[in-house]
């Protein structure tokens, strides 16, 4: 096969994979949001409840698509799409499997792959920072002026979470990230030194943490609020480019939960399962599931936080990231920097 | 004047009179089910127990005469304890049957049992069954509730003369009943119903039609015949459900005749008239313009004397408006009857043939069959009836001579021969539905006022001629029928005729119109 | 981190304590102060609740068994020759707060009864299930029925006539 049809078929595969999690995503919300308050959720349309994604995507497609009057129609429309991309373009740098012959299970095999995620997937503060815009109403840009600052408040923390397991592997290339990990350990763990280990423990949950401020997810998700936004950012919008703001925070979540298995659960593989030398279809398929597998529990952990906890008040929210997360990032990174000297000096 | 004390307070009464209705004009609250203020005490039930200072047993106040110095004590434990034993004893053969009972409501025994009674009988044995039966046309008896008070029997012999009823039977099997062959069926018979103390005595015609506390009760006169009685109206779903007699002494007493009582039942009829045919403004314009074509006298108006005062003050200026010729509609007539105590009925079955009389200027009223001589002449090429009976006494020949006429048109309550060949019929409110004032036949004015609403199109005709009058130019807005007696009376208000009425002028009293 | 001091109260250390009793007070403190524990406590408790019974009941296949002196619909009872209990006393139209009970009262056609109702007609819609009806009949005729799934597609089939009231 030729690398343009490789390349494309890890492209089509990708997006599907995105997409895909989309109704699976919305299935594991609503079901497991009823059962920890002990409903029984969703379960009439298909076999328990499965198509239930499929008819909520009908109501959202014949849904009027209603622009506001005093809207910017070109940013109005534009922005669910710049809520969509950039997640998707961050998961071209994600190794999502081990390899097939000689084609390595990642889009694009980029040495700097980690930074090139970290630069796309803070683009996805444009789309809703412009949707509330656009909207031209002032609860929505309330919440979009919000999202923006938590997005840049807490990138800088999971920016230096991020930086940590690239010191602990010593790469900022993922595939080489994930490589060091098979060889030595999970990052979580501090890859194999009890030296390393409490700072590995505390940067996995600092990203974790991190992450659900990035995604906007309770209980960091002071873009959207109800009572005092009315809804958020995206207040305005219905029918289908609203399904594309639920869209593009799913995948979003998706792909930073691919980007923690990466960084800091040892990707693809787990002892036992896969063999990072068989590169035979079983493998490569193995592999997939592991990863598949290792996002599905973190995803499943976004939701089960979402259910537990409240919402923080904004101030809170400032606090936590500034004067303590960070604090907290930055000591971790001095505290590996002399860790690293100490191992290999 | 005997001074006496009444629970420490002193009170002055003549001595040698019964104490009970001193106490209840004294405002002091004494039970009682024999006595009634218009029958000769009997002192039988024993409800009416109070102390006395001249006497170490309690005594009936209804049998207790006045006396100097006398001391009363009507209320404590002694005199509770005796009301009480009375009736423990009345209750033993009383049935469970308030649920069923139309007294319930209005029933002494409930209030008195509810106020002295712990709702416990201590009586295990059976109890005794009496008679349920008709005792004639419109009373039935339920015996069992019967507490043998004879206040029914009293008001056969003393009210009517007519002696139907007597206590039959001895001890608790005596219950009230008639004799055998002569049914309980005086002019004035259903009066027995509402001053049996309970239940026993019941009203066929009411007879399961309206729990009582749901209902509302409003003041008003009866139309029944000239003599105006004084009653209270029975109301539920806005339908009037039984009339009965309101004590006013200057008229009617206690009383009522069974005619007038039920004299309601064709207000809620299906022939009652309930859309408009025609307008008030455009039949007072075709009555100017046949008085035009035609010259004055063309128009005649047939008003019955059924109308209160302000109709006929209202009738009299549109006459005067259209130059008309004015015949008075009575009702058939009846015999006149009077009761030994001196309760009467009228001849003459309208209301207010002496309000006609006044308002009108008259000595006699031309009768309504000089409508249709005048007809047949030719005189007469227009007719405007205002009636608010059903069963008027027409002239006999006035439908056959509507194609005679250029105009027929009615103010009526229930549609009949007259109102079918009438071009415009406007619908009244009849007399329970409506405010105005009668002048009975002794020269009272007396008032009565809307006990139901009424229904569809139909308007008092107060309103409807203030319409035709306004179109004609008499007013420019229409004002209450307060106001007209106002205007028509000059001065006389609602409040000052009061619930019992006031005397306009010497009694002697008019024929009426009737055959 | 201030802002937090307002909202959670921490353990106070008691005066004159041990050293024992003040390094565990502190990290009572510090504890709540880090929050994790607490979240943890908190996801434990969801996942408890995850994997619990759920209270929904799969309704309409499976119908919640009323518990005794539930109050649902209304019924009246018949005597053992079928005819209504009710004797047509309007104790219950007295009692009811919401004024829902219509009843018309006719003399009984039987020779031992009195007074029979001839229309008794209950709006539904209006009633609160409130029970004083029941409470207020001296003949306990009338009764609410553990009866609550009657749907009806129009209002006027919610107001239960003698027949329909007899038959429930
Ligand atoms: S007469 Fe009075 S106490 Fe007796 S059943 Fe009737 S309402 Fe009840
Ligand atoms: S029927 Fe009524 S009024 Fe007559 S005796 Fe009996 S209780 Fe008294
Ligand atoms: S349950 Fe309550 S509201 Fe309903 S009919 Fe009975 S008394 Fe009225
Ligand atoms: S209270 Fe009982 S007996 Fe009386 S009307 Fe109501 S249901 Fe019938
Ligand atoms: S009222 Fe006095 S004995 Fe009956």
């Amino acid at each position: 096969m030729t690398p343009w049809l490789w390349l494309a078929a890890k492209i089509g595969f990708a997006f599907a994979y995105l997409v895909g999690a989309v109704p699976v995503l919305i299935m594991m919300e609503r079901r497991i949001s009823a059962f920890i308050q002990g409903r029984q959720g969703p379960n009439r349309v298909g076999p328990m409840g499965s198509l239930q994604p499929l008819a909520d995507i009908i109501k959202f497609l014949t849904k009027e698509f209603v622009v506001p009057l005093r809207a910017d129609r070109w940013l109005f429309v534009l922005s669910p799409l710049l809520v969509f991309v950039p997640p998707m373009l961050g998961f071209a740098v994600v190794p999502f499997g081990n390899q097939y012959g000689d084609e390595l299970l990642q889009i694009a095999n980029l040495d700097i792959g980690v930074l090139f995620s970290m630069s796309v997937l803070s683009l996805g503060v444009y789309g809703i920072t412009l949707g509330g815009w656009a909207s031209n109403n002032k609860y929505s840009l309330l919440g979009s002026l919000r999202a923006s600052a938590q997005l840049i408040s807490y990138e800088l923390s999971l920016g230096l979470t991020i930086l940590l397991a690239v010191m602990i592997a010593g790469t900022v290339d993922p595939v080489r990230i994930v490589q060091w990990q098979i060889e030595h350990g999970w990052n979580l763990f501090g890859g194999g030194s009890l030296w390393r280990l409490p700072l590995g423990l505390m940067g996995g949950l600092l990203m974790f943490i991190c992450a659900l401020a990035e995604n906007n997810r309770l209980p960091f998700d002071l873009a959207e609020c109800e009572a005092e936004l009315v809804g958020g950012y995206h207040t305005e919008y219905s029918s289908m480019s609203f399904a594309m703001f639920f869209m593009g925070e799913y995948i979003a979540m998706v792909v930073m939960s691919g980007l923690i298995t990466t960084l800091y659960l040892g990707g693809w593989h787990f002892p036992g399962i896969t063999d990072p030398t068989d590169h035979s279809w079983v493998g490569a398929l193995l592999s997939i599931g592991v990863f598949t597998a290792k996002v599905y529990v973190l995803l499943f952990t976004y939701v089960w936080v979402r259910w537990t906890l409240p919402r923080f008040k904004y101030n809170q929210l400032m606090d936590l990231g500034w004067k303590v997360f960070l604090p907290i990032a930055l000591f971790n990174l001095a505290a590996m920097a002399i860790v690293g000297v100490i191992l290999e000096g | 004047m005997a001074t006496y004390k009444v629970n420490g307070k002193v009170a002055e009464a003549p001595a040698g009179d019964k104490l009970l209705p001193h106490l209840i004009d004294g405002g002091t609250h004494v039970p009682h089910y024999c006595w009634h203020r218009g029958l000769t005490p009997a002192g039988n039930c024993r409800m009416c127990l109070v102390k006395v200072s001249n006497s170490r047993k309690l005594e009936v106040a209804c049998m207790y005469p006045v006396s100097e110095g006398l001391e009363v004590t009507t209320e404590g434990p002694d005199v509770d304890a005796g009301r009480q034993a009375v009736l423990e004893y009345m209750l033993i053969n009383h049935p469970l049957d308030c649920p069923v009972c139309d007294k319930a409501g209005e029933c002494d025994l409930q209030d008195n049992t509810f106020k002295y009674r712990n709702g416990h009988s201590r009586f295990d044995e059976n109890k005794v069954i009496r008679h349920t039966k008709d005792l004639g046309p419109n009373v039935k008896i339920w015996g069992n509730r019967c507490i043998s008070c004879t206040r029914c029997v009293r008001f056969t012999e003393e009210i009517t003369g007519t002696g139907e009823l007597s206590i039959v039977n001895r001890g608790d099997h005596s219950v009230a009943d008639v004799h055998p062959d002569v049914p309980l069926d005086n002019p004035m018979s259903l009066n027995v119903v509402d001053i049996c103390p309970v239940g026993a005595l019941i009203d066929k015609n009411f007879l399961y039609q309206a729990r009582v506390w749901f209902s509302k009760k409003v003041p008003s006169v009866c139309t029944g015949c000239s003599r105006g009685c004084n009653i209270t109206g029975t109301v539920l779903h806005n339908q009037v459900k039984r009339l009965q007699p309101r004590e006013n002494h200057d008229v009617n007493g206690f009383w009522m005749c069974d005619a007038g009582r039920l004299d309601h039942e064709w207000l809620s009829g299906t022939d009652r008239l309930r859309v408009t045919k025609g307008d008030a403004g455009d039949l007072a314009r075709r009555l100017v313009a046949v008085r035009d074509r035609n010259g004055a006298g063309s128009v005649a108006m047939l008003i019955s004397t059924a109308a209160t005062v302000e109709e006929l003050h209202l009738a009299a200026k549109l006459a005067q408006r259209v130059q008309a010729e004015v015949y008075f509609l009575g009702k058939v007539r009846g015999a006149r009857w009077v009761s030994p105590s001196g309760f009467a009925i009228e001849t003459d079955k309208t209301p207010n043939t002496r309000g006609a009389l006044r308002v009108f200027e008259l000595d006699a009223l031309p009768p309504a069959s000089g409508v249709v001589d005048a007809i047949r002449a030719g005189r007469i090429k227009a007719v405007l009836s205002i009636n608010g009976i059903h069963d008027a006494d027409w002239p006999e020949g006035l439908v056959d001579l509507a194609p005679r006429l250029e105009l027929a048109a009615a103010l009526d309550v229930c549609e009949n021969d007259w109102t079918k060949v009438c071009g415009s019929v406007l619908p009244s409110a009849a007399w329970a539905e409506k405010s105005g004032t009668f002048v009975n036949r002794d020269g009272r004015l007396q008032r009565i006022q809307p006990i139901v609403a009424a229904t569809g199109t139909a308007q008092p005709d107060v309103v409807w001629l203030q319409q035709m009058l306004i179109e004609l130019g008499e007013r420019r807005t229409a004002i209450s029928a307060e106001g007209v007696l106002r205007e028509a009376l000059r001065g006389i208000d609602y409040r000052q005729i009061g619930q019992t009425g006031v005397v306009l002028d010497a009694p002697s009293a008019p024929a009426g119109v009737g055959k | 981190m201030e802002s937090m001091e307002s909202t959670y109260r921490s353990p106070e250390t008691p005066r004159g304590a041990g050293v024992g009793l003040r390094l565990r007070s502190w990290l009572a403190r510090l504890s709540i102060r880090v929050y994790l524990p607490s979240i943890a406590a908190g996801l434990a408790k969801t996942m408890e609740w995850m994997v619990r019974p759920k209270a929904t009941l799969e309704y309409p296949e499976v119908q919640r068994v009323s518990r005794k002196g539930y109050r649902g619909e209304h019924r009246l009872k018949k005597d053992d020759q079928g005819r209504p209990n009710c004797v047509a006393c309007f104790m219950c139209a007295t009692a009811c707060p919401a004024e829902c009970i219509e009843i018309v009262a006719m003399p009984a056609p039987w020779p031992d009864r009195d007074k029979v109702p001839v229309s008794f007609r209950i709006d539904m819609l209006k009633c609160i299930y409130c029970g004083m009806c029941e409470e207020a009949c001296p003949c306990d005729a009338i009764e609410l029925t553990p009866t609550y799934t009657r749907v009806a597609t129009s209002r006027d089939e919610k107001v239960y006539d003698l027949v329909k009231l007899l038959s429930n």
